[in-house]
């Protein structure tokens, strides 16, 4: 084992020489996912503001000289424009010119007058729903103020039959829980994320790097067991990964926090659960990078390799992330899914003992057997010096 | 004890038609303190055999015995008393020459004092104390080569397995190579080079073995090769010594 720790030691220090391992693991994470909250976090304030503040472009189909149409034209919570016929003001809506397109249909109905109101908006756009909601609101206000005038001219005090009925909603959520829910969505995923980047280039470079420069030689010749260098290297590895995640776990929180202005709430015995959890998944995927490392040539070669197991994670950690997948229980020893999940799951607190040993469980039997396989392969002389 | 005993030593590789034989039953063996030099062009064996010997590869057949221990069944034995060098000089270019050095002395056993002691004492003489502290990968070629024969010799291990230590070198940084390698020899320790250039072979080596297409054609001391099948050079007795044999001349063109 102290051989393995002297390999692991050198490996170390040459990792903090590597401007590239640097860049990627501390750096990328402490700076880029800080900016790239606060950005997000700017941007959707100023998209939110504007959505409040929003003034809809509206075409106005109906007749001249109606009450309703008159008022809405004049109503300055609107722009409103009056079109003859719908078909150009629904042309001009294609043409993004109006956001809402408004068709009023005068009709009597039991001797009372009413509309028929169609309203043409663009659900799929954020304008477009923010401009219907408000031309609704606007809307509602006109009715009610025709009702009132209906009610009035029947001889009703419209105050008298108003019932008395107030909402007020309140909050019951802690404080910080949204914050937590949402660091619970993408904590898992960003992690596992920062664990692969982490482990992945600077795996390939102590294991493919090492057959492309020769130095592999050196250190086979060397007293060190086959098993003392593929413990030492994946400590190393895992060493690497284990910082990078903990660099962009800091990294995203304060992103989180800038997007949010507010304090993520992660007790510590989440973040001791989190810990926990990742640690066999670490363990599992340094051991992967590890002989996907000694299989490939060169670094390129296996950087390539470990390009799908990239695409699985992120499709893994983006199901998890909106929702699509919620496993639970004994589901939580499905590899990479259910420490993912268990990791979801111990931030919003309702992470139960039997899940921690299930996720736990099967990502450590798969850590050890992964292991297992790296020292296999990296006996193998057919694999070391690929013939 | 004979501290190389090489015995029907035999390795095949994986082919697209079959099994290639890379090295094909050698037998040979080397004296203490002994220079011996396995002659052969480019993918003659060469490499392979000192890979056998120096336990990164496994025979096929035969057997490599090293100071006793056989090298199939206790590599790890082998690995203790001997400095392997590679065809690349297997440096880590992050690393300074003071952090090579130490790192390989801790890893062959030596204490965090003694591999101090080792580390300065190789730097100095081979003239790198002054730049112990840069980074390999900002040394020159010649600088690199001879630290990485202070890496071989930081153990200060019995033997030496130099796979074509002086490939790819100008005449200056060979010529250091060259007078590195007869200085361990004359400290008493045995050397097993590779080469596929004659005059290096006929300057250093006291023993040849001529290998062609991973067969031993002739072992011999150069001068008794060259009586016991003419030419004026070590140059031409390899290819007297190869057509004697039956083989194949085919492939030999690389040899110098």
């Amino acid at each position: 084992m102290s051989e393995s720790i002297l390999l692991l030691r050198k490996e170390l220090l040459q990792a903090i020489r590597d401007r590239r391992t640097v860049l990627l693991t501390v750096l990328f994470p402490l700076i880029f996912y800080p900016l790239l909250f606060g950005l997000m976090g700017s941007i959707a304030e100023r998209e939110q503001a504007r959505l409040a503040d929003i003034v809809p472009r509206l075409a106005l189909v109906g007749e001249r000289g109606d009450s309703l149409v008159e008022g809405l034209l004049e109503d300055r919570r609107l722009r409103g424009f009056y079109f003859a016929d719908k078909a150009t003001a629904l042309a001009e809506h294609d043409r993004r010119t109006i956001d809402v397109v408004l068709h009023l249909q005068r009709q009597e109905e039991r001797g009372v007058m009413g509309y028929e109101v169609r309203l043409y908006a663009d659900a799929g756009d954020a304008t477009g729903q923010a401009a219907a909601a408000r031309t609704r609101e606007v809307l509602q206000d006109h009715f009610q103020g025709l009702v009132w005038q209906q009610m009035e001219g029947m001889g009703i005090d419209p105050a008298e039959v108003e019932p008395p009925f107030t909402l007020e909603v309140i909050d019951t959520g802690e404080e910080g829980a949204m914050m937590r829910v949402l660091a619970a969505q993408m904590l898992p995923y960003f992690l596992v994320l920062s664990i692969l980047s982490g482990a992945m280039g600077f795996g390939a470079e102590i294991t493919a790097g090492e057959k492309e420069r020769g130095t592999i030689s050196t250190l086979l010749s060397s007293r060190l067991s086959r098993t003392q260098i593929v413990l030492g290297k994946f400590l190393a590895v895992l060493a690497v990964a284990l910082a990078s995640t903990l660099v962009s776990a800091v990294g995203l929180l304060l992103g989180i926090r800038a997007f949010g202005a507010g304090v993520v709430g992660i007790s510590p015995t989440a973040a001791l659960w989190v810990f926990l959890l990742l640690l066999p998944l670490a363990m599992a995927l340094a051991a992967v990078v590890l002989i996907v490392g000694s299989f490939a040539r060169t670094q390129k070669e296996a950087s390539a390799y470990l390009v799908p197991l990239l695409m699985v994670i992120v499709l893994v950690g983006i199901s998890l992330m909106i929702g699509a997948a919620d496993p639970q229980g004994v589901q939580l020893a499905i590899p990479l899914a259910g420490p993912l999940a268990a990791i979801q799951r111990g931030i919003t607190g309702v992470l139960t003992y039997a899940e921690v040993g299930w996720a736990l469980g099967s990502s450590g039997l798969l850590a050890a057997v992964l292991l297992a396989a790296a020292v296999r392969i990296f006996r193998s002389e057919r694999v070391l010096f690929r013939m | 004890m004979t501290p190389i005993e090489v015995e029907e030593l035999g390795k095949y590789f994986p082919g697209k038609e079959g099994p290639v034989r890379a090295v094909d039953g050698l037998s040979f063996s080397v004296d203490s303190g002994e220079i011996f030099g396995l002659l052969g062009a480019n993918g003659a064996g060469k490499t392979t055999t000192l890979r056998i010997m120096a336990g990164l590869l496994t025979p096929s057949f035969g057997r490599a015995v090293i100071y006793g221990y056989d090298v199939a069944a206790r590599p790890e034995e082998v690995r203790a008393r001997l400095g392997f060098l590679a065809t690349e000089t297997g440096l880590y270019e992050r690393l300074t020459p003071w952090e090579t050095l130490s790192f390989f002395a801790r890893i062959f056993g030596l204490s965090v004092q003694e591999g101090a002691q080792r580390a300065e004492a190789l730097l100095r003489r081979l003239g790198l104390w002054p730049l112990r502290n840069r980074r390999v990968g900002t040394l020159s070629v010649g600088e690199r080569q001879k630290l990485s024969f202070a890496r071989c010799l930081v153990h200060d291990p019995p033997l030496l397995i130099l796979d074509e230590p002086t490939a790819g070198l100008d005449v200056f940084v060979a010529r250091t190579a060259v007078e590195l390698i007869l200085e361990a020899a004359r400290g008493g320790k045995t050397v097993v080079l590779s080469t596929h250039d004659m005059h290096l072979a006929e300057r250093l080596c006291e023993r040849v073995g001529i290998i062609h297409r991973g067969k031993l054609a002739a072992v011999d001391t150069p001068e008794q090769l060259r009586d016991e099948l003419g030419g004026e050079d070590l140059g031409e007795v390899f290819f007297r010594a190869v057509e004697r044999e039956g083989l194949s001349l085919d492939d030999a063109n690389s040899v110098r």
